[in-house]
């Protein structure tokens, strides 16, 4: 094989579940002996298995988040919570400045999740990293939020467009910046289907109720209005996990397809099918078992997305990147911002 | 001691072979044909996890991995206290998980049915009497402006049944100060509810339904319950417990509603069980029988159904009525 031709190479993920199910439980127990502690040093874990496990042309990710760090975050995060929520019992007002304050710095929060994320994440020795944006944060949430307003929520999808393409733009690996080049108008079609698909639902699940309404009556001892209604109603859920199901794969596949990193193509193949059957046995799954299936639903998940997204270059190009500054800050706000686990989607 | 593996230098992503050895106090890193030297003292291993190989992390930010299995006595040739083990041995193990599944279904049905709920009656008492009032306000105003509708309707009689069962009651629990408010009930219907500052709302239609006052004294009695034993508190802590519980063990799946007001009824239906064995204790000292709070509930209900349709117990904030009767006839 020549060494500048473009290949595909896929993503593997060579975790498995029965693994990761012992990591889980012994992450659990000790989170739960010690009261919440261990919880940080079990994320570090979990982390580095997903990732240590994921590889590409033949090198596995890693994490280096700070068990420390991210416990400090943890508690000063807590602790905010629960100021808020006797805030919120004290008096409403209390509760209203609380939320607008969570408002205020979110952007923010946002910004430095996604440094401490990336920049704690690497892959063949290089870390990712996120640029110190605040200014393009707080731009891209409050543009948003009016748009949203003014066009009675029409505007949604442009509003998370925007957030999209700040969230990639502004990351990088090495110093290499990833680009973002999608179109806003994708991202209109995928919300408009799915927003079809769930108002179909609505119909149905309004007819349903509507002929029952009409047949039964309060006299007869099978009463068809219940039953309207019941049915009626579980339609909703179904459809509402396929629409989910359609708008995660197309969403997912269209910010791969979307971005590139120098000369790096990236590509997802994601099934709304694939996706519907695996939400529904998950679901089914962790209900059946009390939770404990969380693990293989975690595990099959992420080999999913791994095993269908496909990553374009020449073997040279993974050689080609170059460190960046690594403005390795190590401040706890990061770690405190992280409690969100604010998904990049990367 | 020498181990062969993959190198990058952590400048770029290039990928070498590359060999790490130990040689007396230092660490050799050969890569491409260079040697590095290191204090054995600067080099890091991290810990394992799963079937991960081994990494060391270098002063110069090169890193170097190993897929060789070699032991932990082998890995403190190069590092110092390099360890793997410990916690990877047990998560290695299917014994210590078997073991660790037990020990964590144990922990959390003490917790669910011992801790939490001993940990709500000890903090209640506790909770000081000026916070009680301010919940309190807070509740009063939403229940004022959007559950019951309007100013009391209720005739002299009725009225005046209402007293008699106040005066009973306040000579029965001296202890407390009530602030009884009669109000309509509009969606409420036939009902009564308390607050933890010794407020008791009771609806028109409630008063109408229970035409003797013994049993109106009774329902107050039930509510007097739930204000001596500050379940209101209690219920506060527990639901505080509860979402910490499935945080803790869900953390990012969103499931947590439903579970939790599934878990909540348990403290809750407990908390109507202790209210009415208080209720019932103190009618037996008065001579009177805890069948009159039962047939009071019988009342309440048979007025309820009309209005309302039923809610299958587990979701429900109160046990079934027959329950509680079937209780109440036992004392």
């Amino acid at each position: 094989m020549e060494n500048n031709d473009v290949v595909p190479h896929p993503v593997t993920f060579g975790g498995s579940a029965s693994e990761y199910f012992r990591i889980w439980i012994v992450n659990l127990l000790l989170s739960v002996c010690t009261l919440g502690i261990y919880s940080a040093w079990a994320k570090v874990r979990s982390r580095r298995y997903f990732l240590g496990n994921t590889i590409l042309a033949g090198s596995g990710f890693d994490y280096h988040g700070d068990p420390i760090k991210i416990l400090k975050g943890r508690l000063i995060m807590a602790g905010l919570l629960v100021l808020y929520g006797f805030a919120g019992r004290i008096s409403p007002i209390g509760g209203g400045i609380a939320a607008v304050l969570f408002l205020a710095i979110f952007p923010w929060l946002l910004v430095r999740a996604a440094m401490f994320n990336l920049g704690n994440t690497s892959y063949r020795g290089l870390r990712f990293g996120f640029q110190k944006d605040y200014k393009g944060s707080y731009a891209v949430f409050f543009k948003g939020i009016a748009i949203t307003i003014v066009t009675l929520g029409l505007g949604f999808a442009y509003a998370r467009f925007m957030d999209m393409r700040f969230r990639i733009s502004r990351s990088r690996f090495g110093k290499t910046p990833f680009v973002f080049s999608g179109t806003a108008t994708e991202v209109f079609g995928i919300y408009a289907k799915a927003s079809g698909i769930v108002a179909l639902a609505l119909i149905l699940c309004g007819i349903l109720i509507g002929i029952g309404g009409t047949l039964g009556s309060s006299n007869s001892e099978f009463d068809l209005r219940s039953v309207g209604a019941m049915v009626g109603m579980l339609t909703i859920y179904p459809s509402g996990l396929i629409a989910m199901a359609m708008f995660n794969s197309r969403l997912f596949n269209y910010k791969t397809k979307s971005t590139t990193l120098g000369p790096i193509r990236f590509q997802s193949t994601l099934r709304m099918r694939d996706l519907s059957g695996l939400y529904i046995t998950n679901l089914l799954a962790i209900a059946f078992t009390l939770g404990l299936a969380l693990p293989w639903v975690l595990v099959r998940m992420h080999r999913y997305r791994v095993s269908r997204t496909t990553v374009l270059a020449t073997p040279a190009d993974f050689d080609a990147f170059a460190s960046g500054s690594t403005e390795n800050s190590g401040a706890v706000a990061d770690a405190a911002a992280d409690f969100w686990d604010i998904d990049l989607g990367l | 001691m020498r181990v062969h593996g993959t190198a990058f230098d952590g400048v770029s992503s290039q990928r070498f072979e590359a060999e790490l050895e130990s040689i007396g106090d230092a660490c050799v890193l050969t890569l491409a044909d260079r040697c590095f030297r290191y204090a054995r003292n600067d080099v890091r291993a991290s810990r394992r996890v799963g079937r991960l190989g081994w990494l060391f992390e270098l002063p110069d930010g090169k890193r170097f991995e190993s897929a060789e299995d070699f032991s932990d006595a082998a890995a403190s040739t190069i590092v110092a206290g390099a360890s793997g083990r410990g916690i990877q041995a047990l998560e290695s193990n299917w014994r210590w998980a078997l073991i660790g599944t037990a020990t964590l279904a144990t922990l959390l049905l003490l917790t669910y049915f011992v801790f939490l709920p001993g940990l709500a009656r000890v903090l209640a008492p506790v909770v000081p009497t000026n916070v009680l009032t301010i919940v309190s306000a807070q509740t009063a105003k939403v229940i004022d402006q959007g559950y019951l509708v309007g100013e009391s309707k209720l005739k002299v009689a009725q009225s005046l049944r209402v007293s008699t069962a106040l005066e009973q009651l306040k000579s029965a629990v001296p202890q407390l100060a009530f602030d009884l408010r009669v109000r309509q009930g509009g969606a409420l219907g036939a009902n009564a509810l308390s607050l933890p500052d010794g407020t008791i709302y009771l609806t028109d239609e409630a008063v109408q339904v229970l035409e003797n006052h013994n049993e109106l004294y009774a329902v107050l009695l039930h509510e007097a319950g739930h204000i001596e034993q500050r379940h209101a508190v209690q219920g506060i802590v527990t639901g505080a417990g509860l979402s910490l519980m499935l945080f803790t063990l869900f953390g990012g799946v969103d499931l947590t509603a439903l579970p939790l007001i599934m878990l909540s009824t348990t403290y809750s239906h407990e908390n109507e069980f202790a209210a009415d064995k208080f209720a019932a204790k103190i009618l037996l000292q008065d001579g009177l029988k805890p069948e009159l709070l039962a047939d009071a509930l019988s009342r309440l209900d048979g007025s309820a159904a009309k209005s309302k349709t039923t809610t299958p117990a587990f979701l429900s904030s109160h046990p079934g009525t027959s329950e509680r009767q079937r209780r109440l006839r036992a004392m």
